[in-house]
């Protein structure tokens, strides 16, 4: 019991890293109708550009500069490209996304090489908060949740209570509104952009000691950030929370489920897929293929099962134009 | 880029017929009959996304699924008939391929078509990257690490074709290639084709008119998968070698981008996509470490320039030059395109010796470009590039801007 | 006077011939040796390391050898993909490249040895010959064998021999956890693990067997919490690149008590994220150690202060040595000839005299068993500048842990048509310390 819980706290932190990457990319399609491809490069530039200014200011010199950092790299490529493919719809943004996002993953190969970077966990977070089960549920871990509760609290607070936050919640709905009313939208939609590539940089600042800097983080995050926001519900807040929590208690926890289909069949009775010799063809290997060999693949198995019978998200209602 | 399939004129699909043909006439290398045997199959995958996106509106993120599996498909045929010994020809063995990508696509694409846009994209995207990732886990159908393998001359040789040589190779790529193109225009002169255009661009309307969007766009997505098909087999026929690289999501990716930037739903748009791909892919790869970064940058200007693919772009751009009836306009774009070419070397100067700056890091020495041999770490050398690349980006933005403001007032006669 | 003028006419003739030796020594012939490994992509750094590591010995080498000759490596970029690798293969062939070295995936190499065979079948008298430097699958000398194929790294089997050895002589071991990346590698892996510790200590058992996602999992922690509710003495795991940094960061984390067996802790990266902790729990078993005396630390040595990396694939060495005795032996530079050489050659390379056997092609060489332990004055090599290193705990000769050969090859009939150049100078040997 005690290691299913520490299982689950461990869960929860890889939850939570999960939610402060996907919130920033759901603000992003909320108010810009964008699906960002250089979400996980803004990640993976968070953590260098942290490790690099942690070189010369400490560890927490690092926390603050990265975030700012990816902010204007992102607040400029704003301006400069997407503003001007705008009127032309939301592919080409997209398209120009994931050119950037190629980009920066190529220029970190360039400027920081394609090894990886000793980006370590610094010495005052070291150690254990406690211990369950015999293992130890490490400080970092419990650093980690705290910097994400905090930067989610805190963005929800602004988009709630201040008024650039009601600003920003008002023309996610009724853009041309605001505008008629004085407000910059231009500028509104480059500071969501900036804002969402911030919080993205902060997880790559925040969470990369507790895995590895190299330039191939990007992509291997970039897809998993896909299948979260879809099966919590595009452009949801509440939705990005449901999904970062589902994916990351289902990664977690599924490894410790040995069993698989075939198993689940012998206890319902049928013995005979449990006889196939597990090496020959694709039926009988998929039977005998345990859940814990899955654990990779359940997002996307959960993702496709979200989509094929709820188009919409787990929490989103469905809009008048997903309809046919 | 979902524009309209505009009508082809009579000539130009002998015209294709006659570039795809002329190479098995010619005295070439074997390595050049390899790179084009690549274009063919290159060609295909492109084709299967255009049409994808061009005539139904939706786009493909997992395209890799079809032709890979069919890839495997016919490596397991080709062993399994050399195997037993069954008289078929090899040369048939893509089209069993693309039956197979037929069959796959019918089996997964009700879960795909039920909603178009947005959806379509990440439920093939998913189907793509689960299949990826459980192909190595998978032994039975995928092989170990070194995937299946396959010899092409194992195989009866009809017709004195035992494709030992690859002038051969391409020989089957090509009529694979004449057959892609003969069903594509089959295609927009039936029904389906004109009812896949319907429900693409309104399918409320075509639901109210008593067609179902999901069986058409179904239909669609077979003949899709089928030309991914035959690009699956033509691959392993011609590297006689399946491993999980051909299902991954850098390969639908990457077929995805350059189908994008060329616009590949015209036989003329797959071909010039299957030219930037195979050129990136293996001639620019093999000449530069920067080959990601340029290409990166190209699609970034692509897209900033050409937003409906560089086909349509250079389509338009010739309606307009012809309605406008200003020879004098031609030494314009002419003068543009030479100020493009100058930048475009000097920007690409300016990646090679950023790159070699970095190998110097690590005990490097001379930097090869153009056929001169450059010192990375003088201050002239780099002065000189970022010099060519302002002055040749500025004059072709002037010169840009100008013929632009031209050609804007226009009136082209649709 | 006669005496006199034949010994002043023949002191200038041996003079003269003195003077023209250098001219024909400056006209070594050049053999190019084409590097097929990833350069760009995932992989790039360590195959970029790996292109550094060939380029550095055979720059060495080439400073005088026993076989006369001059190595060329020319880098072909496969991306980590089999259809690169074939395309790249391909190419090398066009500029008339008789040699080829690969070793970064197993994959990749399947492919080429396959490729390397038809081209040999179909091209007679263009053969190339194939040099897997790091690729360990045992399909390559066994059922995939190829007599143009040669394997310079112990293969799966031979490396856990000498693993499950160890535990064998570890009374303390009782349990035994296997982690492996889930694709026939790792499967290997864990076959013959469980096979060799049955024979060798059927009192240990093997309380729990996970493969992970080849790169996809980024929290080894739920994996750590099973080893542990399995009361795991130690673990084996064969994981390299993030699933190997990956795990090893967990079990820290989680401060996990049990020892780590691993193949790939020393490759480029790995020592620096395991970091300067944990003294004594990570092993490594291995073809090479660090703090090997003799000419393995001169080049450590060199290639740190060229490349500010450290030298960790020292197979390198191993593979220029034995291509320069077996050119020494066939007197030849032709494919066909030095493949025939290798054959059963003993040579001389860093770790000691190894052995190609002739049976798989399968070279027979000291495995090393390590333990990462802080900088001592018995080990002194400071491991990617960590103030670590991996100190050396037992030598297994190659009897110790070479298996039976399962590799039936065909080999081709031995003709002398080919030309044979034998070299004009022999200086002196292999260069070793300088």
């Amino acid at each position: 019991m005690d290691t299913l819980l520490l299982s689950t706290l461990n869960g929860l932190s890889y939850s939570l890293l999960l939610l402060l990457l996907v919130s920033g990319l759901t603000l992003i399609f909320s108010l810009l109708g964008v699906l960002n491809f250089a979400h996980g490069s803004f990640y993976m530039l968070g953590a260098y550009l942290a490790w690099q200014s942690g070189q010369w200011l400490g560890f927490w010199g690092g926390l603050l500069l990265a975030p700012l950092g990816v902010a204007l790299l992102a607040g400029g490529f704003e301006i400069a490209v997407l503003r001007r493919l705008r009127p032309q719809g939301h592919l080409p943004e997209l398209l120009a996304t994931f050119a950037l996002g190629v980009v920066l993953v190529e220029a970190a190969r360039l400027l920081w090489g394609s090894a990886a970077v000793p980006y370590a966990i610094p010495a005052a977070l070291q150690g254990r908060l406690f211990r369950l089960g015999g293992l130890d549920f490490a400080t970092y871990r419990g650093f980690v949740m705290a910097v994400a509760l905090a930067a989610l609290g805190l963005s929800w607070l602004l988009l709630r209570y201040s008024r650039i936050g009601l600003i920003v919640q008002a023309a996610l709905t009724h853009a041309r509104m605001v505008a008629a009313l004085g407000h910059d939208v231009a500028a509104v939609q480059t500071a969501v952009f900036a804002a969402g590539a911030a919080l993205s940089g902060l997880a790559g600042a925040v969470g990369a000691p507790l895995l590895v800097t190299e330039p191939d983080m990007a992509a291997s995050m970039g897809v998993l950030l896909f299948a979260v926001l879809l099966i919590g519900g595009l452009g949801s807040l509440r939705g990005a929370v449901v999904g970062a929590l589902v994916v990351g208690e289902l990664q977690t926890l599924a490894v410790a489920v040995n069993g698989s289909l075939a198993d689940v069949l012998l206890h319902l009775g049928w013995a005979a897929p449990a006889a196939w010799p597990a090496r020959d063809g694709l039926l009988a290997s998929l039977l005998h293929l345990d859940v814990a060999r899955a654990a990779a693949l359940l997002p996307y198995v959960l993702l496709l099962i979200v989509l094929v019978l709820r188009p919409q998200g787990l929490t989103r209602a469905l809009g008048s134009d997903e309809a046919l | 880029m979902t524009s309209a399939a505009k009508p082809l004129r009579p000539g130009s699909g002998l015209s294709f017929a006659a570039l795809v043909l002329l190479p098995l006439a010619l005295p070439l290398h074997t390595a050049a009959f390899s790179l084009l045997s690549q274009l063919a199959s290159a060609w295909l995958l492109l084709l299967s996304l255009g049409l994808l996106l061009t005539r139904s509106g939706l786009l493909s993120f997992g395209q890799a699924l079809f032709s890979g599996l069919a890839a495997y498909a016919a490596a397991h045929a080709m062993n399994a008939i050399a195997a037993h010994g069954w008289p078929l020809p090899f040369a048939l063995v893509p089209l069993y391929a693309a039956v197979f990508a037929a069959a796959v696509a019918l089996a997964v694409g009700p879960l795909c078509v039920r909603r178009s846009g947005l959806s379509f994209a990440m439920t093939t995207l998913s189907l793509g990257v689960l299949v990826a990732l459980l192909a190595p886990m998978l032994q039975g159908f995928f092989g170990g690490e070194g995937g299946v393998a396959a010899d092409r001359t194992a195989g009866p040789a009809w017709f004195g074709l035992d494709l030992l040589s690859q002038r051969q190779v391409y020989g089957v790529s090509a009529a694979y290639v004449l057959l892609g193109a003969a069903l594509l225009r089959r295609f927009d002169a039936s029904r389906l084709g004109l009812l896949a255009r319907a429900v693409r661009d309104n399918p409320l309307r075509a639901a109210c008119s008593g067609i179902a969007p999901r069986r058409v766009r179904l239909g669609v997505l077979l003949l899709s998968a089928a030309l991914a098909g035959l690009s699956g087999g033509l691959q392993t026929l011609h590297f006689e070698q399946v491993s999980a690289g051909a299902l991954s999501l850098q390969q639908s990716g990457l077929a995805l981008l350059f189908s994008l930037a060329a616009g590949s739903g015209t036989v003329w748009g797959a071909l010039l996509a299957a030219v930037m791909m195979v050129g990136s892919e293996v001639w620019l790869a093999a000449v530069s470490q920067a080959w990601m970064l340029d290409v990166a940058l190209a699609f970034l200007a692509v897209v900033l320039w050409a937003p409906q693919g560089v086909s349509q772009a250079v389509h338009e751009l010739a309606l307009r030059l012809r309605a406008s009836g200003q020879p004098d306009l031609l030494w314009g774009l002419a003068a543009l395109l030479l100020c493009a070419a100058l930048a475009v070397g000097g920007a690409g100067s300016l990646i090679e010796l950023l790159y070699a700056l970095r190998q110097q890091l690590h005990g490097g020495g001379l930097l090869r470009l153009y056929g001169l041999q450059l010192q990375p770490d003088s201050a002239d050398v780099w002065f000189g590039a970022a010099q060519l690349t302002v002055t040749a980006g500025s004059l072709a933005a002037v010169v840009g801007r100008r013929l632009s403001r031209q050609l804007r007032d226009v009136e082209v006669p649709r | 006077m006669c005496s006199s003028r034949r010994r002043f006419l023949s002191s200038v003739a041996a003079g003269l011939a003195v003077c023209a030796l250098p001219a024909r020594a400056r006209e070594l012939p050049v053999v190019k040796l084409a590097f097929i490994d990833p350069l760009t992509g995932p992989f790039a750094a360590v195959g970029q390391n790996q292109l550094q590591s060939w380029q550095f010995v055979a720059d060495r080498v080439n400073r005088g050898n026993t076989a006369g000759v001059k190595f060329e490596i020319v880098p072909f970029d496969n991306k980590g993909a089999v259809q690169d690798t074939i395309n790249a293969f391909q190419a090398a062939v066009d500029q008339g490249i008789r040699y080829v070295l690969q070793g970064d995936g197993s994959g990749a190499a399947l492919a080429l040895s396959k490729a390397v065979s038809r081209h040999n079948t179909r091209h007679p008298g263009k053969e190339v010959v194939y040099l897997n430097y790091a690729a360990v699958d045992p399909a390559l000398t066994g059922s995939d064998c190829s007599f143009w194929h040669f394997a310079l790294q112990p293969s799966v089997p031979m490396t856990l021999q000498a693993m499950t050895d160890d535990i064998r002589n570890r009374p303390q071991i009782k349990r035994v956890y296997l982690i492996e990346q889930d694709y026939s590698f790792g499967h290997q892996v864990a076959k013959y693990a469980r096979e060799m510790l049955a024979l060798k200590r059927p009192d240990v058992q093997i309380v729990g067997e996970d493969f992970v996602a080849l790169g996809q999992v980024k929290d080894f922690s739920p994996y750590i919490a099973k080893v542990q509710a399995a009361r795991a003495d130690c673990i084996i795991t064969a994981n390299w690149g993030p699933d190997l940094t990956l795990l090893i960061k967990a079990a820290q984390q989680s401060g996990l008590k049990a020892d780590l067996y691993t193949f790939y802790a020393s490759s480029l990266g790995a020592p620096s994220e395991i970091g300067p902790h944990d003294a004594g729990r990570v092993k490594l078993v291995y073809y090479s150690n660090p703090n090997l005396p003799g000419v393995l630390q001169s080049l450590e040595q060199g290639f740190r202060d060229k490349y500010k990396q450290d030298f960790s694939v020292p197979v390198t060495y191993t593979g220029l040595a034995l291509l320069t005795a077996a050119m020494t032996k066939a007197r030849s530079i032709e494919p066909l000839k030095v493949a025939q050489a290798m054959e059963g050659l003993t040579f001389h390379t860093f770790n000691g005299e190894v052995t190609l056997r002739a049976a798989d092609h399968q070279l027979l060489q000291p495995i090393y068993l390590s333990s990462w332990q802080p900088v001592s004055k018995a080990n002194p090599y400071d491991v990617e500048n960590t103030g670590y290193t991996f100190a050396l705990e037992r030598t297994y000769p190659p009897d110790k842990t070479t298996l039976p050969a399962q590799c039936t090859m065909q080999r081709p009939l031995t003709t002398l048509v080919y030309p044979v150049q034998p070299p004009k100078i022999t200086a002196s040997k292999v260069s070793g310390s300088d």
